[in-house]
């Protein structure tokens, strides 16, 4: 990161950024009294099932379902890493040990928890009022690294990097979707516009972080850590085939369905730009 | 109708074999310890949870598990499906 660019930079433009953005986390969405039975909830180009044959033989009350059930299935999946985000970013407050802990970075990360706090809310509405349940978290992490703490906000950070590039590649495909019902739209809408900023302040981090190991020379420790994000971004590629979605329809075979779609070159076709983007961004900053 | 537990433990470790082809047959067992030994990765914890869900016809939430309920065969079977 250039000496102009500094975090503590970025910080500062993000929370006038921030705070010209305000709304009232609890009414920013109106959620419809009905859902729409001839508009989509989530984008059909994205659903799980779209490049396999069994998607011919739904009828258009099933493709309907499918459309609600992965939206709730992607919300559900936004909602328990922005929980986990919000837990792991609290720690990072007005400590003094490690980047991005001087004032003005904890100022930031105050805004950072609040519009992250606000999503989950948005996001649970949306599920409770329309399938009256939020899926289960399944991310549980078997490996248990010990790393310098640079190397630690690089892995942690660069999860949520991909987590939040993951949710904006969706959202924007969403957004821009003339099909989408109206609460469905605006909730990708409001969360598209707010993780832009929380990109940003991620990639300061990342940068930041990383010149630090580099002087350091924690190789071997960034090596690690980037094998443990690659796991990370296919848990959130297949994140999206979720087999209680296609039980819920009345398919059965759930898991093989599941493989089907993991297995499908036109799944990956279509992720490609999320996947290549993240690829693009470490080879840029020498990752 | 959930899987018997002698079918359910034959799935496991056909999944087990298909994630870690290299895995050592002869020391292989139901005891074995799939985590610690390195036979899986976070990516696959996600994908046996959902064998799981489909072999016992439940719903497991992460955030409520100890890392110890899937460190065997044995002990996935006592957690989930006995």
């Amino acid at each position: 990161m250039s000496q102009k660019n500094t975090f503590q930079v970025v910080a500062r433009k993000l929370i006038t950024a921030s705070d010209k953005k305000k709304y009232d986390p609890f009414n920013r969405v109106e959620y419809q009294e009905t859902l729409n039975g001839d508009r989509w909830q989530f984008p059909e180009d994205f659903l799980s099932l779209r490049n396999l044959p069994i998607y011919g033989d739904l009828d258009d009350e099933q493709k309907w379902r499918l459309s609600l059930l992965e939206a709730i299935n992607f919300f559900s999946v936004n909602i328990h890493g922005e929980q986990a985000l919000v837990a792991a970013l609290e720690p990072r407050l007005y400590r003094d040990k490690r980047v991005g802990e001087d004032p003005v970075s904890s100022k930031y990360i105050q805004r950072f928890i609040h519009e992250e706090n606000s999503h989950t809310y948005m996001l649970a509405e949306f599920c409770l009022r329309y399938h009256g349940s939020v899926f289960p978290d399944r991310a549980f992490a078997v490996e248990q690294p010990k790393f310098s703490p640079e190397v630690e906000d690089i892995l942690f950070y660069g999860r949520t990097y991909i987590l939040e590039s993951y949710l904006g590649f969706i959202n924007q495909k969403a957004v821009k979707d003339s099909d989408m019902d109206t609460s469905a739209h605006q909730v990708h809408k409001y969360h598209l516009i707010d993780e832009a900023r929380h990109k940003a302040w991620d990639k300061a981090m990342i940068e930041e972080n990383l010149s630090r190991a580099k002087k350091k020379n924690l190789s071997s420790e960034l090596r690690a850590a980037k094998d443990l994000m690659a796991t990370y971004q296919e848990y959130i590629y297949q994140s999206a085939c979720n087999p209680a979605v296609y039980r819920a329809l009345g398919l059965e075979n759930g898991m093989r369905l599941r493989t089907e779609v993991i297995a499908s070159n036109e799944r990956r076709d279509l992720m490609r730009p999320w996947s290549e983007g993240l690829a693009k961004y470490y080879a840029d900053i020498g990752f | 109708m959930p899987a018997n537990n002698s079918d359910a433990r034959q799935v496991l470790r056909e999944w087990i074999r298909s994630k870690a082809p290299s895995v050592d047959e002869a020391t292989f067992t139901d005891q074995t310890k799939i985590i610690e030994e390195g036979l899986i990765t976070s990516v696959d914890v996600l994908e046996l949870f959902l064998l799981i869900e489909e072999l016992g016809e439940i719903e497991i939430d992460a955030t409520e598990l100890e890392p110890d309920m899937l460190e065997s065969i044995d002990r996935i079977c006592q957690t989930f499906l006995e």
